[in-house]
């Protein structure tokens, strides 16, 4: 069996490289699927955990994960569009005011 | 991501661009701060975790990955958050559209709001792929082709220019 530690050990990298990339990437959408990749590293602790420890709450909650990740990315990206049609860039530093 | 994969395509982006300058004292920040991260990590699954193993054969009957479970719980102990996620849903679609909305859609529009939009023109007598203008004509020849045209008529100047 794998132990649990790989599986903390690759969320964790995981987590760290859409860490690393939120903070370095300026383009909106590589900003955006950063993101993604930290939830869904969250997600393979849930289960990882929910798994070692027998108990089906760790699946649930990534059900519910999974369904705000996906709510976030129709707003997010709906955002995007509307930044890109009046800015014609995904340069997060150009929209750096709230005002469209 | 199916999402982000049509985003893409529908916003024709162009390779990022490379600030010079900007921000750029923050890329080694950001990368001691994840050596960092992957460090207490590691260390701490090192020091306490690195015995425990995921062996499903030590918890028989538990029920876990067995849809049944799940939907159990999800519709008895977990039921006000999955009816709040059907809120969330419902907001994040409706905002979505919203504001991926052209702005000028939601308003009345005459047909003279088109402007000189060639798109939104009236369409000409000349179907397109119809024109008199053929490759390889010259200059002159068109000229000659297009006064011909003005004296005889449209057919005629096809009649002239497949005899030349």
């Amino acid at each position: 069996m794998i132990p649990l530690s790989w599986y903390l050990t690759l969320s964790a990298v995981l987590f760290t490289l859409g860490v690393v990339g939120v903070i370095t990437k300026r383009n909106a959408i590589s900003m955006f699927m950063c993101i993604e990749l930290m939830l869904n590293a969250v997600n393979l602790t849930f289960v990882s955990f929910s798994s070692y420890f027998g108990d089906v709450t760790g699946q649930l909650f990534v059900f519910i994960v999974m369904t705000v990740a996906a709510a976030e990315a129709a707003v997010g990206l709906g955002i995007i569009i509307a930044i890109f049609r009046n800015r014609e860039t995904l340069d997060v530093d150009d929209a750096s005011i709230l005002k469209l | 991501m199916v999402l982000v994969v049509f985003v893409i395509m529908l916003l024709n982006v162009e390779e990022e661009a490379r600030h010079p300058a900007r921000l750029r004292y923050l890329i080694p920040i950001g990368v001691l701060l994840a050596a960092a991260l992957i460090g207490e990590a590691a260390f701490m699954l090192t020091l306490r975790g690195g015995s425990a193993r995921i062996d499903p054969t030590e918890i028989p009957n538990s029920g876990v990955g067995l849809t049944m479970s799940i939907g159990t719980g999800l519709f008895t102990k977990y039921l006000l958050p999955f009816e709040v996620t059907s809120v969330l849903i419902l907001m994040a679609l409706v905002g979505a559209i919203t504001l991926a909305r052209r702005a000028d859609v939601a308003k009345p529009q005459s047909r003279d709001d088109f402007g000189t939009d060639p798109a939104y023109l009236p369409a000409t007598n000349t179907p397109r792929g119809e024109s008199i203008i053929q490759p390889g004509l010259t200059a002159a020849t068109g000229r000659a082709m297009a006064e011909y045209q003005i004296e005889h008529g449209e057919a005629a100047a096809r009649e002239e220019q497949g005899e030349v």
